[in-house]
């Protein structure tokens, strides 16, 4: 019994990863018939036998490769660290590169932000951002928000905000600053801990291709 | 109140025919195991805190008590936890009430252990064990027999499509140790990385820790030290460390005593692997099942566990996860059984 002929399913991040996700997998050796970019389809099966690709968002791609239900995915590491997640990061990914940062208004100063008794932080990323704030002593009231992070300190909800920054583009639109960074993401290759092991010939294959 | 009809996250009724499997499930594993000759012992469902504590790591408690255990006092105001650990336990039995007995001791159980995992990936806070340990022998013979049991206990199952991972602490902690005193904090997170394979964030720790470029090389090779037997000759290159190169060895040797036995096939070195108990102090030992996407069972070898309750015994332990087994063998009857 020869582990390549188990099944193997890939979880892929729709959106921006996606296009950089698939052109790293052809280099791998899994190409597929239709262009997933534009598919509408969820599940889509690889032309070689056997491998699977499943298009989920990306908050989620960690999750189904948690419980096993993806061998391995593809997934930022914003997202992965965001979710805390049980999985093994073998590889980083040379696409999807983006800075973790803490950004406000221009005015504020941030090196006095520990004195004040409550700093309010928008986020889609509250994990990241509690942790932060915690090790850093500032006492901060996370706000969960979905989208558009900028427009909750332009609006007044928010006094800075936790978010990726790729070329700081929309930040200065919005008027906004980077107070510090927190780490460098890119996209990660990530694998359910059983499938490491019991789908070994496999990743090693993924982990073969820079 | 509504919560006198629901019950808390963690825990689950099983019904009938999920109730029949799980006891089919028992009843092949200790079936198995008292014909290898392994004796039934029965631990009370909660004892004293302290047992438990004894057998916790030591970054565990710097923060107080293990933020796992499920502890309370009693009338008397008297630390007690639920069982959380079986081999802890047996540890204690061992030490105290086995002194007279002839080793090696050959030990089984089966039972539930209560731990508050945190609420991920649907773990659950009650888990249904059956283990075995084998106590007073701490050479080859009780590891050949311990990875023996395992694998004829998932032959008795009829799971076909399974992977026994075998790795050795050893050989981390001889790696680690050998050249450079590092602090408590930078092993910490180095064991984290790799226990992660978190090749990325390994480079950046050696960067910033300033580590030397041999142990830098050698500990982002860990890994990828997963595969058969050649695995260990390349483990050999990457360090000189005399307690590794022992564990290196021992793993050798127990290769080739287990190379003859049925199922042997689906047993793999796994260096890479450095999670498990903090008492482990030799071979460390994860099971896989097709489809099922963690661990259904582990253990490993705890030489100094014992000597903690007052009495120096060596030991190796497993314990099989009894509702994992039991999706993983519903998986391998849907696929036909096939393997």
């Amino acid at each position: 019994m020869s582990q390549s002929t188990w099944n193997f399913t890939i979880a892929l991040a729709k959106g921006k990863l996606l296009p950089p996700a698939i052109e790293w997998l052809s280099r791998v050796g899994y190409t597929f018939d239709e262009d997933l970019s534009r598919s509408r389809k969820l599940r889509v099966p690889a032309c070689e036998g056997g491998v699977t690709a499943l298009l989920v968002k990306p908050d989620d791609v960690p999750i189904y490769v948690e419980y096993g239900i993806a061998d391995a995915g593809v997934v930022g590491y914003d997202v992965l660290r965001e979710s805390g997640a049980d999985v093994f990061q073998p590889r980083a990914l040379d696409f999807g590169h983006c800075k973790m940062v803490v950004a406000g208004r221009p005015d504020d100063d941030y090196q006095r932000f520990p004195f004040r008794s409550l700093v309010r932080v928008g986020t889609k990323y509250p994990n990241i951002a509690r942790e932060h704030f915690q090790n850093s002593g500032i006492q901060a009231d996370i706000i969960a928000l979905r989208g558009s992070v900028e427009l909750s300190v332009t609006a007044g909800l928010a006094d800075v905000i936790v978010d990726i920054v790729e070329t700081g583009t929309t930040l200065k639109q919005n008027g906004l600053v980077v107070h510090e960074e927190l780490f460098a993401s890119s996209a990660r290759l990530i694998v359910n801990k059983a499938s490491h092991k019991l789908k070994l010939d496999l990743i090693d294959r993924l982990l073969s291709v820079q | 109140m509504n919560q006198i009809r629901h019950l808390p996250p963690g825990v689950k009724d099983f019904l009938f025919e999920e109730a029949r499997r799980r006891r089919q499930v028992e009843r092949l594993l200790t079936g198995l195991l008292e014909q290898r000759g392994y004796q039934e012992i029965i631990t009370p469902t909660f004892e004293y805190g302290e047992v438990f504590l004894a057998a916790s790591r030591e970054e565990e408690l710097k923060n107080g008590l293990p933020e796992k255990m499920y502890r309370f006092l009693d009338r008397n105001g008297q630390f007690l936890a639920l069982r959380s650990d079986f081999t802890a336990q047996i540890a204690r039995i061992a030490a105290t009430r086995l002194q007279g007995m002839e080793p090696p001791i050959h030990i089984y159980y089966s039972g539930k252990v209560f731990r508050a995992e945190a609420q991920h990936a649907g773990k659950s806070r009650e888990k249904w064990q059956v283990g075995f340990e084998i106590l007073g022998d701490g050479g080859f013979e009780a590891d050949t027999r311990a990875i023996c049991t395992i694998l004829d206990a998932f032959a008795a199952l009829s799971l076909r499509q399974v992977r026994i991972a075998i790795g050795h602490i050893g050989f981390f902690d001889g790696v680690l140790n050998g050249s450079v005193k590092l602090a408590s904090e930078a092993r910490r997170d180095i064991k984290y990385l790799i226990e992660r394979k978190d090749v990325e964030g390994l480079r950046l720790l050696c960067e910033q820790l300033d580590l030397p470029s041999g142990l830098t090389r050698a500990l982002m090779q860990i890994p990828a030290l997963h595969g058969d037997a050649s695995i260990l000759q390349r483990a050999r290159q990457i360090t000189a460390q005399p307690s590794a190169i022992a564990a290196i060895e021992h793993l050798e040797k127990l290769w080739q005593n287990i190379a003859e036995h049925p199922g042997a096939d689906s047993v793999f070195i796994d260096l890479s692997e450095v999670e498990g108990m903090g008492y482990y102090t030799g071979i460390m030992i994860k099971a896989f099942a097709a489809g099922i996407g963690q661990e259904v069972g582990s253990g490993g070898r705890y030489d100094d566990l014992v000597a903690r309750f007052g009495r120096a015994m060596p030991a190796v332990g497993f314990s099989f996860d009894v509702d994992l087994l039991v999706e993983a063998s519903r998986n391998a009857s849907q696929s036909g059984g096939a393997s």
